[in-house]
């Protein structure tokens, strides 16, 4: 049996679509990134946060001129569409719609994802991770591009997802498994935007690079800035590997070592997660978790 | 854009906001300032006083004086021959406020005192 070239596999999304002439002008000013600049095609990731700093929401734009989707997790669907339809002014022209089930988010990873492209007629050299290219009604992107794993991310109408997957089954990849691409985000430290992380300070995730202080204000900026200007970033995330599946959410540690699990995903007999701990904390050792359901020992990828 | 050019997107969700009668309060300093801004064109030029997304602490407030607006959805205050609007999609947020303009080199300017402002932001441009 042929080995396959890559594998491919849809993460669930919920999308929602801010459009009109004044679309980013409006989204600019609520979100925690400076996205001015963006042009069509522009891909990017943004944060909108509460007045206490807290991520409300986490989304990946695709800006389509005076249309820019939003790619994020169902559970925020509410709170975002609130958000992005409140304070909309008098003299612009935005409007809020919903685009579940309208496009799908595929990614492809593996061994050899570049060749998979190729058979699509698509330039790899072409896909960068800041720009969406266009191919067959759909769009490719560089989700991440790692020492060792390249993943690519794609856009896709529901319309074209049965000839899409085909084509990808046809250039030598096949269907591949959800847990694992969410793993190897987590081992080089991405936060997927199907991963639940509302409620956390966006410093304390290692979402840094999403909060533009020098923007001007945003719900949620004072905080911001003063955590960042008193130093007082008191945690950090971590991918540890664990031989069994960890229970999402707060725990504490043996040795009394607060920690929030917030992703639990399966790589071939390993399972990675994504761990938020005290900054200060070692994480070249390693750790055990008493919960009622059981001992769960892990240590630093 | 073909991607989105599909089925599969809702019709744009309907915001609806509660429309309250404003009544606003303007004082000397403010009235002056802002005849002051419109000078002669005080017969065709207005005021509008708005709230939109973003700041600090989650709204804006926005001073701009345009040509008399053609849309409807606004009340119409008169203060001194001034005419100030108010978009009733705001009316909720700006009911009560007071305008207040102070004359100084540093952090002068228009000022709004709130009533529905839970928190205002430092520099007093947002409000929430």
């Amino acid at each position: 049996m042929i080995p396959a070239l890559a594998e491919f596999v849809e993460i669930p999304t919920a999308a929602t679509l801010v459009s009109g002439t004044d679309a980013r002008q409006h989204l600019n000013r609520i979100v925690t990134v400076d996205m001015q600049q963006d042009q069509f095609l522009s891909r990017r990731h943004s944060l909108i946060c509460d007045l206490n700093g807290r991520i409300s929401s986490f989304q990946l734009h695709a800006d389509l001129g005076e249309q820019i989707l939003l790619l994020h997790n169902e559970s925020v669907s509410n709170i975002l569409r609130d958000n992005l339809t409140t304070g909309i002014p008098w003299n612009e022209n935005v409007d809020v719609s919903s685009g579940d089930g309208a496009v799908h988010r595929l990614v492809l990873y593996g061994a050899h994802p570049e060749r998979v492209i190729l058979g699509l007629g698509i330039n790899v050299k072409e896909i960068r991770k800041e720009a969406w290219t266009e191919f067959l009604d759909s769009m490719i992107s560089i989700l991440q591009s790692g020492n060792e794993h390249t993943i690519f991310e794609m856009l896709i109408p529901t319309r074209n997802i049965e000839q899409i997957t085909e084509a990808l089954s046809i250039n030598g990849a096949q269907e591949g498994n959800l847990h694992s691409c969410i793993a190897l985000q987590s081992i080089e430290g991405n936060i997927d935007t199907s991963i639940e992380i509302a409620g956390h300070i966006p410093f304390n995730i290692g979402l840094t690079e999403l909060v533009d202080l020098k923007k001007g204000c945003y719900p949620g900026q004072e905080i911001h800035a003063r955590i960042e200007s008193r130093g007082a970033i008191n945690k950090s995330i971590s991918a540890f590997r664990s031989s069994t599946l960890i229970p999402l959410g707060k725990q504490t540690a043996k040795q009394d070592i607060p920690l929030e699990v917030i992703s639990s995903e399966q790589l071939g007999d390993s399972w990675i997660n994504l761990i938020v701990h005290p900054r200060d904390l070692e994480t070249g050792s390693e750790f055990a978790l008493i919960t009622s359901e059981g001992e769960f020992n892990f240590h630093h990828v | 854009m073909a991607l989105i050019d599909g089925s599969g997107f809702s019709l744009p969700i309907a915001t609806v906001s509660e429309r309250v009668e404003v009544n606003i309060e303007v004082t000397e300093a403010a009235r002056s300032a802002v005849k002051s801004a419109i000078a002669d064109q005080v017969d065709t030029h207005v005021l509008i006083i708005s709230a939109k997304a973003g700041g600090c602490s989650g709204y804006l407030y926005d001073m701009i004086i345009v040509e008399r607006p053609e849309e409807t959805g606004f009340q119409s205050i008169d203060v001194d021959g001034i005419t100030i609007l108010i978009h009733d999609n705001d009316s909720a947020l700006l009911n009560g406020l007071e305008l207040d303009f102070k004359d100084s080199l540093m952090g002068g300017g228009f000022h709004m005192d709130n009533p529905n402002a839970n928190r205002a932001c430092g520099c007093g441009q947002s409000f929430g």
